[in-house]
């Protein structure tokens, strides 16, 4: 359809339109500061990841080279005081430690600090959800063809398990089947906002998959509010580079306020737990 | 447009001593339809000339003239000049005929006014300025015309949208015939709906807006459709590189019944279907037309009853075939209105109109796609259909005294969201927002107050809204007052207070227009503003410079519970079909405030072989929202510091006229990012970074950066013909002389470099009007 606007509109406006380059556009200078994405559950080893951030049109820095390599990354158990340094794997700016090592505990709090030469120190900290929700219910509809593929309807149903803290839910999807065009991949896509309603206490999941014998797994996310806030961000900013912000006919969406709870930087430290459930279509 | 003018001036002598001042007054009237002349000059000379404009009753009044005799001149576009002595010792009556000059071709009456008269905050565009500024393919728009005035801002180059003194391109209400016009553009927003062939009056209030008026925020736009001639047939018309346009004028029963029918139409379509996709695809189809009627009948002596519709429509066609499937695109705009009115004069000082009317605005948007035995397809719809009865009665209770008394009631329809999907004709899924009807009264009281130094106007609007069971109180209190301090010398002051109950979503940028109405209700109060402004306005007239008018006004606005869309959303949002989508308005749309304030100069030359006007605006205006820039007041889209706008023609001789206009604007407010990071892709099931990462983009604030400003300069030549059949205008005119390449659009590329998307370059356009008429 896109290629259909873009004809007709070619017509109306390619003979007086015209796109220039702005040559030397004045970006302000930043203060470059330490990127940290930690993102930790039970269970299963703690991985950080530590990038620089950088000015908009610097040609000098791009992700290849945007890694933190010599950083000294503490993690501390605020709830038992325990506390352990990660190990910088030399690869991927990722640094990690063995949950044989430190273990990530449900209900407990975490903090973590990062010190680097250059940079200001940057800290940050979460608090591991209590309890993990579960899928109560799942249901799926006869299937229907969507004018490419022959399509069910999948609804899933679980019950906020909050205590005290609120807590945020996500679903991950993922199947054997590999890559196929609008279907649920072998690759994560992780949605925490717009397939997720919620009435009361109860959650719902509404999606759809292709209609095949493969066994899908919806793995439920349950997250605190701030790893929750960063991937609904994540996943706004994303959507607007699709529709494309400077794209001519992608009607400017605005811009998305960036959210972190790391001090001094950007990023998030944050956690979850996660119960997966597997359906198979009959 | 051939005209005949009847002037009728009462002059009254008195015998007095020789210190005594005589009052001398009149009355010019159009002696083929009756109706009064407005806008006419009148100056009555001897050593110092004394000068006054027919209102709009085409009245005229000297309160204070000396026993002297006097060079009486009177003129008025479209008429030939009329000179005579006169001898004031008395109070005395004239009667004077102006004869029109054939070659003028009649645009948009005058609406001009004596100093006295002039009203704070409002912005006429009279005959003279409007032949003033070059055209575009003939076309004279109204809203591109306005933006030459002061507090009337432009979006860009690509867009008929105003911003009248910082307000959105939604807050503005435009009135045809006292009936709402929901939809404002032609062209992907292009061109204005408003067909000047058939315009009698146009008048943009921003401020002191009257007490019959309301429902929007920061402006009204106020045109009266021309009534056809009760005596002689005409033909009018004009053929341009945009459109084409006809207008006919028929007395069908002379003195008493008359009908007008004008319409207009684009032809890109002839020109796209010379153009053929790749494959099979067919060539693009896009047209509009609009359409305006009016009938009048005068009832008894002096009642009149009109019937007038005005209906347009808009629409693209777009196919993109390959071999396996055949997709169409189609979007259509209709806008209709159907009203009528009955003017009673209840007595001389009394009279009373009555009006019933009904506009409608449509959107729809149709997406096609088959293939083999299968098809598919979406359908999406919005609509708003109103339904308004008003009466108005004028009472001028003293010769310094005049009430107006008004109330109205209108039942809204909204339908802002119906999507259906369709499989081989059959719904498989819907999805939209609820429709809905709504319920708005009002009532109001203008007075008028008009004494030797001062006028006030003071007024009160109150109405009352409801809607799914949430009903919202108006109380508008209105004020205006002008003082003078000399003869050519006023001061204005208004203060205002004026609500919005209805909603308009719009795209904040670029695609075609997607415009949404929804009603107040429990999630949205309907939003207010607060206006006032101080101002003065000074007559000059020198033998050298001739004579100018200098207008100051300062204004301050705040305006409450606006809205926007939340980032991240947009019109997709509800024309885009997804069956988890829920249409929870409060978490697309986000209310907030605004806050704009300005000083608006302007200077004009009213006389001699070379006329214009120069127009300046200083203005600042902020919005807050909860929901975005963290909640921090940031510079509106339509803040732009400095507007200036230059017009000037040049009479070489009766049929030469050369035309100019130049303007100027801040760079419009924008939002481009600071910083980047990388945000690398994180797996919850296997709990580990994957080797690729996402750019997350580090805002300095919303539109924390400015484009390049905007500047144009526009020219044109016309000569006037005339013919045994009637008059022609033939005009050669020259769009962005200069070729400057002014930014619609800035984006970042994804090598993170600035690309500036500039629309229209030089433009050049040659037009011919004509009109016929009966002798």
């Amino acid at each position: 359809m896109i290629r259909i606007i873009i004809l007709f509109s070619s017509l109306l406006f390619f003979s007086c339109s015209k796109e220039l380059k702005i040559e030397g556009f004045a970006f302000p200078e930043i203060e470059s500061k330490i990127i940290l994405n930690g993102i930790i559950t039970p269970s299963d080893s703690i991985f950080v990841s530590l990038h620089k951030l950088r000015t908009v049109g610097d040609k000098t820095i791009n992700g290849k080279n945007d890694g933190i390599r010599n950083a000294t990354v503490v993690l501390e158990n605020t709830t038992t005081k325990e506390k352990t340094t990660l190990k910088y794997l030399g690869k991927n700016s990722l640094y990690a430690q063995s949950q044989q090592s430190f273990k990530i505990i449900p209900n407990n709090s975490y903090h973590i600090s990062v010190s680097a030469p250059t940079f200001k120190s940057v800290s940050a900290s979460c608090k591991v959800p209590q309890i993990a929700a579960v899928f109560g219910k799942f249901a799926y509809s006869e299937p229907y063809n969507d004018g490419f593929f022959l399509r069910r309807r999948v609804e899933g149903q679980w019950i906020d398990v909050s205590l005290t803290d609120s807590l945020y839910y996500g679903v991950n999807t993922s199947s054997q089947n590999g890559r196929t065009p609008g279907e649920i991949t072998s690759y994560s896509t992780t949605l925490f906002s717009e397939d997720i309603t919620k009435a009361g206490k109860l959650y719902f999941y509404n999606t759809t998959a292709t209609d095949n014998k493969f066994p899908k797994n919806y793995t439920l996310l349950t997250t605190e509010r701030n790893l929750y806030r960063y991937y609904v961000m994540a996943e706004k900013i994303r959507r607007i580079t699709v529709s494309g912000t400077g794209d001519f006919f992608g009607a400017f969406q605005g811009i998305i306020p960036e959210f972190t709870n790391v001090e001094n930087g950007y990023g998030i430290f944050g956690a979850y737990l996660s119960t997966t459930a597997t359906l198979t279509f009959k | 447009m051939k005209n005949t003018v009847i002037l009728f001036c009462f002059l009254f002598f008195n015998f007095q001593i020789q210190a005594q001042k005589y009052s001398i007054s009149g009355v010019v009237t159009d002696a083929e339809t009756g109706k009064p002349l407005e806008g006419s000059s009148i100056e009555l000379r001897v050593k110092k000339a004394l000068t006054a404009i027919t209102n709009k009753d085409g009245e005229f009044h000297f309160p204070k003239a000396n026993k002297d005799i006097y060079l009486l001149d009177i003129r008025n576009v479209g008429y030939l000049v009329s000179q005579q002595k006169v001898n004031i010792s008395s109070d005395t009556t004239f009667s004077i005929a102006l004869t029109p000059f054939v070659t003028e071709l009649a645009t948009v009456t005058v609406t001009g006014e004596s100093i006295k008269d002039a009203k704070p905050s409002v912005n006429t565009l009279s005959k003279t300025q409007i032949l003033a500024i070059p055209t575009v393919g003939s076309e004279r728009d109204i809203l591109r015309m306005m933006v030459l005035m002061p507090g009337v801002k432009s979006d860009n180059e690509g867009s008929a949208g105003i911003y009248v003194r910082g307000g959105g391109a939604d807050q503005n209400l435009f009135l045809i015939n006292g009936a709402t016009l929901y939809k404002s553009s032609h062209l992907f927003g292009f061109l204005s709906p408003f067909n000047s062939d058939v315009i009698e009056k146009v008048e943009l209030y921003k401020g002191a807006f009257p007490a019959q008026f309301g429902g929007r925020l920061s402006s009204v736009l106020d045109i009266k459709l021309k009534t056809a001639s009760m005596t002689k047939y005409q033909v009018s018309g004009s053929v341009g590189i945009i459109t084409s346009r006809a207008l006919v004028e028929l007395p069908l029963i002379k003195n008493r019944l008359s009908v007008m029918l004008a319409a207009r139409r684009s032809y890109f379509n002839i020109f796209t279907q010379l153009f053929n996709g790749s494959g099979t695809s067919e060539a693009p189809n896009y047209y509009f037309y609009d359409f305006n009627g009016n009938m009048s009948l005068k009832v008894g002596k002096k009642s009149l009853w009109q019937v007038y519709s005005y209906q347009d429509k808009d629409y693209l066609k777009a196919n993109g075939d390959d071999d396996l499937e055949k997709n169409q695109y189609q979007q259509k705009w209709y806008s209709s209105i159907i009203g009528t009115s009955f003017y009673v004069p209840v007595s001389s000082k009394v009279n009373n109109l009555t009006e019933i009317t009904s506009s409608r605005y449509l959107m729809q948007l149709n997406v096609e796609r088959s293939r083999k035995d299968e098809a598919y397809s979406n359908i999406f719809k919005t609509s708003l259909r109103d339904l308004t009865f008003k009466n108005t009665t004028e009472i001028e209770l003293t010769e310094n005294v005049s009430i107006r008394l008004g109330l109205s009631q209108s039942r809204y329809e909204f339908r802002p969201s119906e999507l259906s999907y369709f499989a081989n004709e059959k719904i498989v899924a819907q999805s939209g927002i609820d429709s809905t009807y709504a319920n708005e009264s009002n009532c109001w009281i203008d007075n008028e107050f008009k004494f030797e130094h001062w006028r006030a106007n003071v007024g009160f609007r109150y109405g009352y809204y409801s809607s799914q069971n949430k009903s919202f109180v108006m109380p508008q209190p209105r004020l205006s007052i002008s003082y003078f301090l000399t003869e050519s010398t006023t001061l204005k002051a208004s203060l205002t207070r004026i609500y919005q109950p209805l909603h308009l979503l719009s795209n904040t940028g670029l695609g075609f227009p997607v415009d949404i109405w929804l009603p107040s209700n429990s999630a949205m109060n309907p939003e207010f503003s607060d206006q006032i402004t101080l101002g003065g306005q000074k007559q000059l007239e020198t033998m050298r410079k001739g004579r100018w008018l200098l207008n100051a006004e300062v204004y301050y606005k705040r305006m409450n519970n606006i809205i926007s869309y939340q980032d991240g959303h947009a019109s997709n949002d509800f024309t885009e079909y997804n069956q988890n989508k829920i249409n929870d308005l409060s978490k697309i749309i986000t209310t907030g405030q605004g806050l704009s304030y300005g000083l608006e100069l302007m200077a004009e030359k009213k006389t001699g072989k070379i006329k214009g006007w120069i127009s300046y605006t200083l203005s600042k205006t902020t919005n807050q929202f909860n929901e975005l820039n963290n909640g921090l007041w940031f510079s509106a889209r339509q803040d732009q510091r400095h507007q200036l706008g230059l017009v000037g023609t040049y009479n070489l001789s009766k049929r030469w006229t050369f035309n100019g206009s130049w303007t100027f604007l801040t760079g419009q407010a924008i939002t481009l990012p600071q910083a980047v990071y990388s945000f690398p892709s994180f797996d919850f099931v296997n709990n580990k970074f994957e080797n690729y990462s996402n750019l997350i983009y580090v805002n300095g604030g919303r539109n924390s950066y400015r484009m390049k400003p905007y500047h144009r300069l526009d020219v044109g030549i016309q000569r006037q013909t005339t013919h045994k059949w009637g008059a022609g205008i033939f005009e050669i005119s020259i769009f962005n002389i200069y070729n400057r390449r002014n930014p619609y659009f800035y984006y970042l590329s994804s090598g993170q470099l600035v690309y500036s998307v500039s629309l229209f370059g030089i433009i050049p356009s040659i037009s011919y009007t004509f009109r016929i008429y009966s002798k």
